[in-house]
């Protein structure tokens, strides 16, 4: 069954910042690598990867430029900032940790 | 010529606005096709690939939206902060400069600190006093409801306040208070009198009192029989019973009636009453509702949802107009509703205003010297300017730096500004008369910072924009070839002179308000109190009425404390009386000589008292005609009065008052009593010396009925002319009373000089306030005239020089300079007299015995001005005489 990603609270943003610690890529490349990457059991929908990407933009953790697509289309390309990075670690702690707590709940040995 | 960097971007912030927007639509749209490509590579067919990779987004054009806001938003950020990064960068540059001219720098921030932190000081004030609301909900609902006897309102009595109740539709609450003094007793000290207030059940919920400790009264508490509770004011609380919370449900003797303590009231009472220490039920008795002679109620009320006050007002008045004939001695009782705020706040807010104002004129005039010294300064940094232009600064941009320059200079000001308002609000408080209503909670709160910052901001335009335009707008290439010297020198000097001007004549209004006030106090100082203030002892003394019920008793204790007090060793003479004069108390009552028609025409409003013999020698007040009380005059006797000339000539003009008769009270059988005038004594300043002296009547307190000793809560103030300093013979005075009754408190203890100087405090603090900021603002203009004369001087070394060296006398070119100096000093005092003339008019509540057209004020502030002024363009224009005529021509 494939997941919204949307339903995963918070987990959005941490998803699109890993896809882009790889290095740029415009939206659409985020929501494929995505789906590829979790053999489409995530579902990213673009009316929430959007807004999240113009929200992160605002807080300074994405910068944006506009250059040449694989297919020499212009298209707007992401990539991460320091404090971007920083976020990313941060997320991917506070993840680690819920996880963490979820399995022991759901799965105790 | 516009700088290319503001151009671009201005050029980027245009085409950036319409690009947020196509980003989105080109990201989303590339979005989409990238994914139509891929349905179609999975082999759906194009239209419907296209269709599904849209679907995937729900509502396309919200998600747009939604991108397009944020994307706008994040383009504000930016903006905002590159603006707060050049503002850092050119507040840094300011302070740079600033600093590289500490002379002017100190001069002008402490100029702008005393404006700004003096406005700010009587803000705060202002702010505390009057503009906050009353410190209860929905205050301007709130309201009290007067009765009113021809034109002057006055307590109500309990018959009219019952039915006022019964009818009344436009109040969810009606109630009432009565002051009264208590005897307390706790066993653990002797007794003492407290003040305090009996007030209805639901006075508590109509006023939105709450309750610091324990519970209001419950209705059936304010029922006779069961009223036996009380509820202390907090601050009595705390210093009577140490903030002990235990006596709550523990028992105090209140007039020897055991009282159960029920709760302590909330300080927001103390807005109302501060002195209010111990409130009891009103719990009125039957006899109580029916009399409608007494009024000693106080009404306040709480409109209705949707009355408005004109709408309660026009009811009262029907109901007041029903009830004039269905009550006993009730003709011509009006009703009069006033709004709360107003009637605690009423009084001190155009006083207040007045004040703000004039600190305002303070902080302009400091605001008009600062303009003066940055132009002054502009036309030194002519040079500096024009090279700056010269390397590509754009108007706007020097503009932008010269404002920075204000607004840091502000800033700096308004720092030491808020530092002085700190010192000057706990100054203000220290010698502010006590009676001023909540001034103890004025202080440098959230809204009085804000107003500070705002003050800062504004004067940082007013006094920084005029000369930062015309530095900005300097011929720059003139500027450049002339090596600094300006040639629009003239032009500017004409600025600074009209800035000289406002400046003179706004410190002519001030001190003219000063000198009107000042006028005003030493003709106050001159009025003849009428009675002799020296060695006089006071203090009053009520008789619980339950120990001291029947008149009888009232008069034989009063007669057997004045006779303790008299036995006292250094008291030459004492005696009683209901009301001292400076007291602010005041009693009143309405008579109509005999042999006048009841005519309401003819009824004469006198000051009333209550006195025993003696009390005239002991004042000094003269017996004019006939005698003072002796001890014949008794119950039984024939009823004596003594009035005043003022009562005399009003009520029998060119006639002999004596033998002359007034109907005093009714009897119990509705006859009046005759009481005939056996003295008229000499007028007394009863009201304050600021008052006219009202018609007196004084009544033999031996003869009066149980009517006017209940008006009077069975008080009277015990006086006793001493041979020594009053003061030191409290104690005595308190042995002697206690020798009477040993549960008899005293209080209220003053000398009689005591209490002609506090009533005499709001005027001197009025004044002195006045005068401070009519002579700062005197020293600033002066300050002001001394910097133009100095720069006019400055600039035309070389013409002095040249007109000496061409045989010009000293004399003639000290005339030339001073003259030039003086010029805007007589614009400004023209000015200054015509608008003083009119803005005094506001001190009109505030003057006495001078008109606020005072001849005198103002022929002599303008002098003064005018003299201070020339002194300030001498000292300067000294230095031009001193010129020698060879270096002058050679610079």
């Amino acid at each position: 069954m494939a997941v919204a990603a949307k339903d995963l609270h918070g987990t959005l943003d941490a998803l699109i910042l890993k896809t882009l610690s790889w290095g740029p890529r415009h939206g659409y490349a985020i929501a494929r690598w995505l789906e590829d990457t979790s053999a489409d059991e995530l579902v990213i929908e673009e009316g929430s990867l959007y807004p999240a990407l113009y929200r992160m933009e605002r807080k300074g953790w994405i910068e944006a430029e506009w250059g040449e697509s694989e297919l020499g289309r212009k298209a707007k390309l992401y990539h991460l900032t320091t404090a971007g990075r920083r976020q990313l670690r941060a997320e991917t702690e506070e993840w680690a940790r819920f996880a963490g707590a979820v399995s022991r709940i759901l799965l105790p040995a | 010529m516009p700088r290319p960097g503001t151009f671009g971007r201005q050029l980027r912030s245009l085409l950036w606005k319409a690009s947020v927007a196509d980003e989105v639509d080109a990201e989303l749209a590339f979005h989409v096709e990238m994914r139509t490509r891929e349905y179609i590579a999975r082999g759906l067919d194009p239209e419907l690939a296209r269709a599904k990779a849209i679907g995937r987004f729900g509502d396309l054009k919200r998600v747009n939206d939604t991108c397009r806001r944020i994307g706008e938003g994040r383009e504000r950020d930016m903006r905002r902060a590159e603006w707060i990064h050049e503002f850092l960068q050119d507040a840094r540059y300011a302070l740079r400069q600033l600093a590289r001219m500490p002379g002017f720098t100190i001069v002008s921030a402490l100029t702008l600190a005393v404006g700004i932190g003096a406005t700010t000081a009587i803000f705060s004030i202002v702010n505390a006093v009057v503009l906050r609301p009353l410190p209860f909900p929905d205050p301007d609902r709130l309201v009290r409801v007067y009765s009113n006897r021809r034109g002057t309102d006055g307590s109500t009595s309990a018959a009219n306040f019952v039915r006022w109740r019964e009818h009344a539709r436009s109040f969810s609450q009606l109630v009432p208070v009565e002051y009264r003094n208590f005897t307390l007793l706790t066993g653990d000290r002797p007794a003492e009198q407290v003040t305090g207030l009996r007030v209805s059940a639901d006075f508590f919920p109509a006023i939105g009192l709450g309750m610091r400790l324990g519970r209001p009264f419950s209705k059936d508490e304010d029922q006779p029989g069961h009223d036996n509770v009380v509820i202390l004011n907090e601050r009595f609380w705390k210093s009577r019973f140490n903030g002990d919370s235990s006596i709550i449900g523990g028992s105090v003797r209140l007039n020897g009636v055991e009282h159960v303590v029920i709760g302590v009231i909330s300080p927001a009472a103390d807005v109302m009453t501060a002195d209010a220490n111990v409130w009891v039920p009103i719990a009125f008795t039957p006899e109580e509702r029916a009399d409608s002679r007494k009024g000693y109620l106080d009404v306040f009320a709480r409109l209705a949802a949707g009355v408005s006050m004109a709408q309660a007002q026009s009811e009262m008045s029907a109901i007041a107009k029903r009830l004039e004939t269905e009550l006993e001695d009730n003709r011509e009782s009006g009703v009069r509703l006033a709004s709360l705020t107003e009637v605690y706040v009423g009084s001190y807010r155009s006083r207040l205003f007045i004040l703000l104002g004039a600190v305002a004129f303070v902080l302009l005039i400091a605001c008009v010297n600062v303009a003066n010294l940055l132009l002054a300064r502009g036309a030194a940094r002519g040079k500096e300017i024009s090279i700056r232009a010269a390397l590509g600064a754009g108007r706007g941009r020097v503009l932008r730096q010269l404002l920075a320059e204000s607004v840091v200079l502000a800033g700096i000001g308004g720092a030491i500004g808020l530092l002085l308002a700190f010192w000057g609000v706990r100054a203000l408080k220290a010698v502010a008369p006590s009676e001023v209503p909540r001034l103890d909670q004025a202080g440098l709160d959230l809204l009085t910072v804000a107003f500070a910052l705002g003050a800062t901001a504004l004067s940082s335009i007013v006094f920084g924009l005029a000369p930062a335009l015309r530095t900005a707008r300097s011929d720059l290439q003139g500027a450049l070839r002339e090596g600094g010297r300006s040639s629009s020198l003239v032009a500017r000097d004409r600025v600074r002179q009209l800035l000289v001007a406002a400046e003179v004549a706004l410190s002519l209004m001030l001190l003219v308000g000063a000198g009107l006030l000042i006028r005003s106090g030493i003709i106050l100082q001159r009025v003849e109190p009428g009675f002799a203030t020296a060695r006089v002892f006071s203090a009053w003394v009520a008789l619980p009425p339950t120990q001291y019920e029947s008149v009888e008793s009232v008069r034989t204790a009063y007669d057997r404390i004045l006779q303790e007090v008299r036995a006292v060793p250094g008291v030459e003479s004492a005696a009683g009386i209901t009301v001292i004069p400076m007291t602010g108390l005041s009693a009143q009552g309405n008579f109509i000589p005999e042999g006048r028609s009841e005519d309401p025409a003819n009824s004469i409003s006198f000051n009333f008292r209550l006195a025993t013999p003696g009390v005239f020698q002991t004042l000094r007040i003269p017996v004019k005609l006939g005698r003072d009380f002796e001890t014949r005059d008794v119950a039984g006797a024939p009823c004596v009065i003594i009035v005043n000339e003022a009562g005399a000539k009003k009520a029998w003009p060119n006639e002999n008052p004596i033998g002359k008769r007034i109907p005093g009270r009714r009897d119990s059988d509705g006859q009046r009593t005759m009481c005939s005038v056996v003295g008229v004594v000499g007028d007394a300043h009863d009201d304050g010396l600021r008052e006219a002296v009202r018609p007196q009547i004084y009544f033999a307190a031996a003869q009066a009925p149980e009517a006017f000793w209940f008006a009077m809560q069975r008080s009277m103030f015990i006086l006793a002319r001493t041979t020594g300093d009053p003061r030191a013979m409290t104690k005595q005075l308190q042995a002697a009373v206690a020798r009477f009754d040993p549960m008899l408190p005293i209080f209220d203890i003053r000398s009689m000089e005591e209490r002609i100087s506090a009533s005499l405090a709001t005027g001197r603090f009025n004044t002195m306030l006045l005068t401070t900021l009519g002579a700062i603002g005197l020293l600033l203009a002066a300050v002001g005239i001394y910097g133009v004369v100095a720069f006019f001087v400055t600039q035309r070394t070389g013409e002095i020089g040249l007109r000496m060296a061409l045989g010009a006398t000293p004399g003639r070119v000290l005339r030339l300079v001073v003259g030039q100096g003086m010029r805007p000093v007589v614009l400004g005092i023209v000015v200054g007299v015509g608008l003083a003339g009119a803005a005094s008019r506001l001190l009109a509540s505030l003057v006495f015995g001078v008109g606020t057209r005072d001849p005198l004020t103002f022929v002599a502030v303008p002098a003064m001005l005018g003299v201070v002024a020339l002194a300030a363009s001498v000292l300067p224009a000294r230095r031009a005489i001193r010129v020698e005529p060879t270096k002058a021509l050679q610079s």
